[in-house]
């Protein structure tokens, strides 16, 4: 793994589509897990029982204001406070790899110039490493 | 032509909505939800979204990290 990819800016899709997968535990080889306050309080609402798994989860509580072109185009896209708070995160971590399953969000984070992908991607990713099977 | 649709939001999304519209920038809340919804339609193309899993899948199998 190159040392850009090592920690991941994580919005709530993925963490909830990988718990409910049974799969969250795909998440251990980066070394950091960051959440943005937001994008934490959206999984203990939905689905609390995530943030239990032992994983390198660091929690961003500071959040500075979007980059004005970066706040334009969470705007444009109707993003919603956890994937604005994600991107975000990632103009202080642009070499980290963003993890997301809306839509919208991976848009603007392409457009950004992110490394993006989401849930299938960490599964298949997986499967190549051996950590997981097909049948899995 | 126009279709009817009866669904329910929650309170705090229909007032914003209405604010949107006692601004001046909707004609009414029916406007907003309409544009609402047509961006949302925008950004979720079944195209796009199989590219981005097409994308997810190539890097699961052929990336290098």
């Amino acid at each position: 793994m190159t040392e850009e990819t090592r920690s991941i800016v994580c919005d709530t899709g993925p963490i909830i589509h990988l718990d409910e997968l049974g799969c969250l535990d795909l998440l251990t080889d980066f070394d950091k897990i960051l959440l943005s306050l937001s994008v934490v309080e959206e999984i203990e609402k939905h689905r609390p029982i995530a943030l239990t798994v032992k994983l390198p989860f660091q929690v961003s509580r500071a959040q500075h204001p979007a980059e004005e072109h970066l706040a334009a185009m969470c705007r444009i896209f109707a993003l919603d406070r956890g994937e604005t708070d994600s991107l975000i995160m990632m103009e202080s971590h642009p070499d980290a790899l963003f993890l997301t399953d809306d839509a919208s969000a991976r848009m603007v984070a392409e457009r950004m110039g992110f490394r993006v992908h989401g849930t299938i991607g960490i599964i298949v990713r997986a499967i190549r490493q051996g950590r997981n099977s097909p049948r899995r | 032509m126009m279709k009817t649709v009866q669904t329910e939001v929650p309170e705090a999304l229909y007032n914003k909505a209405v604010a949107l519209v006692n601004e001046g920038w909707f004609r009414d809340e029916k406007d907003v939800f309409l544009e609402a919804i047509r961006r949302f339609l925008d950004t979720h193309q079944s195209e796009l979204m199989q590219k981005n899993i097409r994308e997810d899948v190539k890097w699961g199998l052929h990336g290098d990290d």
